[in-house]
């Protein structure tokens, strides 16, 4: 019995590493088929991303119709191509989970992925609509908070709320409501496809209303 | 020198190294004013990094490469006593050189090489940093060439005579920056412009650093050269003395540029990619190349001491106010000694392993780097600069005075900026940072040290820009009497006749160095053709 339990204690570990927060791995031949996506073939192909994404890519802010919420949907205009084809990869793959788009992803190729990747990056971002800035957010993106641990925004996502090499997402211009339930979602941990919890980590660490500021801030970000 | 078309190709490459210069030092006001975040207004990480590249990058390779270039041409000409060999061929280093750093220059500013000074990959830059700073070396080799077959030629002419001072401590400075610059330039060439241009896909940065290291450190030394060079030749002189001993001021050159080669793992003490005893040999050796600036020390305060008696100090210390303090070029040498004294210890601190692992990345590197560079190095520069200018512009200095002035606000400025920088590191501040946020104790207890460095910065830009007025006055101003004073070269107490040619020429040396470079840095190179190391893929900046 001893023995049994001491196995069980001992494998604990194998069970919490089961699965990797993404499959998709930066590997020289990952980043040259990102980077030779093909924008013409993408665009031909985000023709049926249009209804919901937008013409532009500008995506759409949550609506309620009939007592119904329709979540929001991400702006893909001028988002980092690695970024948008690693999201694709994972929901394909099963990390990321969303109704909607694991059924769309898993019929795209990995060469569709980054030809739609490359369109969305060559789109220019849109500018959302104006609200407020709370100062909380611009101390949040600029200077984060020493005593929860919590480095700036800025960082990571750049000065220009731009994103940088590989994967961390440009924010600037991102829809208000889709940047908030994105963030709601890592701090419940629903969202999970960040590698090494980065973002799990931080958003757990904010509050609602502050994420609602910083999503705010961003989308106004150019 | 009176021939006019050596002097404007001298004063050529002093103009742009200065101009370079007192740009580099408005950055550094920026950058300082950025960094202690009391003025929200300035903030901007982008905007902090484009400065600090560009001013690293004018700093240590646009004011010193331009200016000991200028420097050599005048001293081959003025001390051998002959024309230079094939001034067309200075002329065109002088332009790919200046060409290399425009064309740098356009990637810094407009933020697509905020790298900083050093090439560590895999941060990397847009390839015409890279490229514009090969073209800026290739120059400079042009300038090594025109060095060394003049050195050569001379020795031809007087078969068995000891060739001067001057001008063998300058073919000494071209055959280490020969050897020095070849590992950057393997760097960038095979490395980091394929890299940049996107020709290969990863790059091993273990690789890099090790081959950056090769030329980190001895290049140091082709900085401290020409001040080295003003210490021997100028200064007893100045003083109203004599050189205390040639044959040392060339031993010392020697073993300063034999020993400043394999060494430069004493940078790399932290990373893993070298193995200890690799770094246990280098930091050795970095112990060894602390004797030539000791006999430095040694022989240039002794000629100090001489021409402090010859007028008429007396006692232990009274020979040092009989020095005359009003001269430009013997105040340099003072406040450049004492601020020798400072920046060895620190650079001692930084040889030594475990007090290395201390200071390590922390604000002490650029404190001790700015003191012993900005500090000891230029403020000779600037002395050679007033001794220079009227000799190449036929014009008597502008205002003594404020030479003399702005001699001590450099001094001055520098103390106030670098002994905060280095207690800052003592306090645990990092290196390479643009903001300090994260608003706890420890970082308040920064700010004190923060405001003293922009009063530092701003004593130094004044300075700065007051040397530029004082040359720029010198030339352009119109004079009362034409200056028809002669370069005074030091004289020896005991006359040099003849000399072994190890102590009068490089064949020897050169192969010493050769097998010194193959123990030092042959296996740890070729350990990464032999390992199966994983190169990495770019990323931002």
């Amino acid at each position: 019995m001893k023995r049994l339990l001491l196995l069980l204690a001992l494998s604990t570990p194998l069970l919490a590493n089961a699965q990797p927060a993404s499959q998709i791995a930066w590997t020289p031949a990952m980043l040259n088929l990102v980077k030779k996506g093909n924008a013409e073939k993408g665009k031909q192909l985000a023709e049926s991303c249009k209804s919901c994404h937008g013409d532009q890519g500008q995506g759409l802010k949550a609506e309620t119709q009939d007592g119904e919420t329709i979540p929001a949907v991400p702006a893909l205009a001028g988002q980092l191509a690695t970024y948008t084809f690693k999201q694709l990869r994972d929901y394909a793959n099963g990390d990321r989970s969303n109704e909607t788009m694991n059924g769309i992803a898993k019929n795209l190729s990995e060469q569709d992925a980054s030809d739609l990747a490359a369109w969305f990056g060559s789109l220019p971002r849109t500018v959302g609509a104006t609200a407020p800035i709370k100062a909380r957010a611009e101390k949040m993106v600029a200077l984060g908070d020493g005593k929860r641990i919590l480095p700036p925004c800025f960082t990571c996502h750049g000065s220009n709320g731009q994103g940088e090499k590989m994967d961390i997402p440009a924010l600037a211009g991102q829809q208000a409501d889709y940047f908030a339930s994105t963030l709601l979602a890592y701090k419940k941990a629903e969202r999970h496809n960040d590698i090494y919890s980065r973002m799990r980590l931080i958003a757990q660490q904010l509050s609602e209303e502050e994420i609602k500021e910083l999503a705010v801030y961003y989308q106004q970000l150019k | 020198m009176n021939n006019a078309a050596e002097q404007k190709l001298v004063l050529s490459h002093l103009w742009v190294a200065f101009i370079a210069f007192v740009v580099a030092c408005l950055l550094g006001e920026y950058q300082v004013l950025e960094r202690s975040g009391l003025f929200p207004a300035l903030d901007s990480t982008r905007v902090y990094f484009a400065s600090v590249s560009t001013h690293g990058v004018l700093m240590a390779f646009v004011l010193t490469t331009f200016f000991i270039m200028g420097f050599g041409y005048y001293v081959a000409v003025s001390s051998l006593k002959q024309p230079l060999w094939n001034l067309p061929l200075a002329w065109i280093s002088f332009w790919i050189a200046l060409v290399g750093t425009v064309l740098a220059a356009i990637p810094l500013l407009t933020g697509n090489a905020s790298v900083l000074y050093t090439f560590y990959p895999p941060i990397v830059a847009h390839a015409a940093f890279y490229i514009g700073a090969t073209l800026l070396v290739v120059g400079s080799w042009l300038w090594c060439v025109i060095m060394l077959v003049t050195f050569g030629q001379w020795k031809k002419a007087h078969p068995g005579a000891p060739v001067p001072l001057a001008m063998f401590a300058t073919a000494a400075n071209a055959l280490l920056w020969l050897w020095t610059s070849a590992g950057v330039a393997l760097e960038v060439l095979f490395q980091l412009i394929p890299f940049s241009l996107g020709w290969i896909d990863t790059i091993d940065p273990g690789l890099a650093r090790t081959l950056f290291a090769w030329t980190l450190h001895p290049i140091v030394y082709f900085w401290l050269i020409p001040t080295y060079i003003a210490f021997y030749v100028f200064v007893p002189k100045q003083a109203g003395g004599y050189l205390f001993s040639d044959e040392m001021a060339r031993v010392a050159f020697i073993v300063l540029v034999v020993f400043a080669l394999p060494i430069g793992f004493h940078h790399l003490y932290m990373d893993p990619e070298q193995g200890q005893g690799w770094k246990l040999l280098h930091g050795i050796g970095t112990f060894v190349v602390a004797l030539p600036t000791l006999v430095t020390g040694f022989t240039v305060i002794a000629s100090l001491e001489i021409a402090g008696r010859l007028r008429g100090g007396k006692g232990l210390f009274g020979w040092i106010l009989a020095l005359p303090w009003t001269n430009p070029m013997v105040l340099a040498v003072i406040l450049s000694l004492l601020m020798l004294i400072f920046g060895g210890f620190g650079g001692i601190v930084n040889a030594s392993y475990a007090m290395n692992a201390m200071v390590h990345n922390t604000a002490w590197v650029p404190g001790h780097f700015h003191l012993i560079f900005g500090g000891t190095t230029i403020i000779m520069y600037i002395a050679i600069a007033y001794y220079l200018w009227p000799l190449l512009v036929g014009k008597p200095l502008f205002s003594k005075n404020l030479a003399l002035m702005q001699l001590w606000t450099w001094f001055i400025g520098m103390s106030i900026l670098t002994t905060p920088w280095h207690v800052l590191g003592l306090l645990g501040q990092p290196r390479r940072i643009s903001t300090v946020v994260y608003n706890n104790l420890l970082t308040l207890a920064w700010q004190p040290y923060e405001f003293m460095m922009i009063l530092g910065g701003l004593v130094l830009l004044g300075s700065a820009c007051l040397l530029i007025y004082i040359l720029a006055k010198t030339q352009l101003a119109p004079a009362a009497e034409a200056f028809t004073g002669e370069i005074e070269y030091a004289t020896p107490i005991h006359a040099v006749s003849t000399l072994p040619e190890y102590l009068n020429g490089f064949k020897v040396w050169n192969k010493v160095i050769a097998v010194l470079m193959a123990i030092s840095f042959g296996f740890p190179i070729l350990q990464f053709f032999f390992m199966d190391t994983f190169g990495s893929s770019a990323w931002g900046y």
